[in-house]
């Protein structure tokens, strides 16, 4: 699931979930395909952004760019943590931050 | 004559920085008004609801939240005043507060500029963040935490907002020497977005909890009875870096507060599960998002 602007959003792609207006009137529910028709009715009804299922034309399509992907992930966690490797709080916050952010790409 | 003490330091350089400010805007009246109702104990839920219903487009806004799932009632609730009677005069306040503010620094951005959608991510994630280490935490006042961290970096805004050359010398420094934000706004301008923030708020006669925890969210020890609410902001902010949602104007990760960490009583073996829960609290905030359009 990603969050994208309305704006943004392609007809053909799925939401990931409920979609209801501004008074929480439901317009249609998740998994729905969205149509011209459906991004007109909520471009209307001013909702700026919606969630949809990521299909495997949205994410990386090899295992290679999961890898450099990955890897590049892992490189700006380096980058970010530099100079606190001394700090065992700072350390420990590190690993579960390559954990967490590793573990989302493998989804 | 005694020697001014570094706090006293500080608010003048901050004192002359916003003395440069021209044309901040003020607190909305309504704003104001439901304050100062609030703090009736006679006030009535019908009469606040009746301020909020005679603005349309933050009734909408106002229910939309209510009815997402970031409550998660089962129940749709149609108006105002059922709002207010099923989540409180605070909760209704808290939405009505980051709506306005949302409102009063909306600006159109050009590419190039500092990047509002990233750091509204990174404000509602410190939010999400704040609740879940609330809810580890047994803490009482999770609505509290949210729009703590939802507004603790609001000095960002404003500096850039009304004073965009000298921001941007602050988001050049940060570049440049690859620092945090806080270094650079230092370097360049004396105090940091945490001094204006809580200079804004205090202008405002927002509560004193929000005024210290965005003054001290960076120093937690000096927020004296608010320090358990900014130690949790201080994490929070921390921890959505850690996680990379949003972004605040850096790449840079403070340090963590030795005395907050004691003081909040984590354990290390915590971190996995705060991210996950991080996680599901701003799946349930990005209706927030929504608020900056």
């Amino acid at each position: 699931m990603k969050l994208v602007k309305t704006d943004e959003a392609r007809v053909g792609q799925k939401a990931a979930r409920d979609v209801t207006d501004l008074r929480g009137n439901l317009l249609f529910k998740a998994g729905t395909e969205l149509t011209p028709e459906l991004l007109e009715t909520c471009k209307q009804r001013t909702i700026s952004h919606l969630f949809i299922e990521e299909s495997v034309g949205d994410g990386p399509k090899s295992p290679v760019e999961v890898q450099a992907q990955k890897e590049s992930v892992l490189r700006e966690i380096d980058r970010t943590f530099a100079g606190l490797e001394g700090n065992a709080t700072m350390s420990a916050l590190k690993e579960a931050s390559r954990r967490y952010l590793t573990a989302k790409l493998n989804k | 004559m005694a020697e001014p003490n570094p706090h006293q330091l500080v608010q003048e350089k901050v004192r002359k920085l916003v003395d440069r400010i021209q044309g901040l805007p003020t607190l909305p009246v309504m704003m104001t008004n439901i304050n100062q109702m609030i703090l009736n104990p006679r006030t009535s839920p019908k009469e606040v609801a009746h301020i909020i219903s005679n603005d349309p487009s933050l009734t909408s806004k106002v229910l939309r939240v209510v009815n997402s799932s970031f409550y998660g009632f089962p129940n749709r609730i149609t108006t105002i005043t059922h709002a207010i009677v099923i989540l409180g005069f605070n909760t209704i306040k808290s939405i009505v507060l980051s709506s306005t503010i949302f409102d009063v620094f909306r600006r159109t951005v050009k590419p190039g500029d500092f990047d509002r959608t990233q750091f509204w991510k990174h404000s509602i994630g410190c939010g999400a963040a704040a609740k879940a280490i609330g809810r580890r935490l047994n803490y009482p006042m999770l609505e509290e935490l949210f729009i703590a961290g939802l507004l603790h970096d609001v000095g960002k805004i404003v500096m850039d907002q009304y004073m965009p050359e000298k921001f941007a010398e602050v988001i050049q420094t940060v570049h440049t020497r690859d620092c945090l934000i806080s270094e650079a706004e230092m370097h360049v301008l004396g105090a940091t977005h945490a001094d204006v923030g809580a200079w804004l708020f205090e202008k405002w006669n927002l509560s004193k909890g929000l005024i210290e925890t965005t003054r001290c969210h960076h120093n937690p020890a000096l927020a004296g009875e608010n320090q358990k609410l900014a130690e949790v902001i201080h994490l929070a902010d921390i921890l959505i870096r850690a996680m990379r949602f949003g972004n605040g104007g850096d790449n840079k990760i403070p340090v963590i507060s030795e005395t907050a960490w004691k003081s909040l009583g984590l354990q290390h073996s915590d971190f996995d599960d705060l991210f996950v829960q991080t996680n599901a609290e701003i799946e349930r905030a990005m209706i927030f998002l929504d608020f900056i359009k």
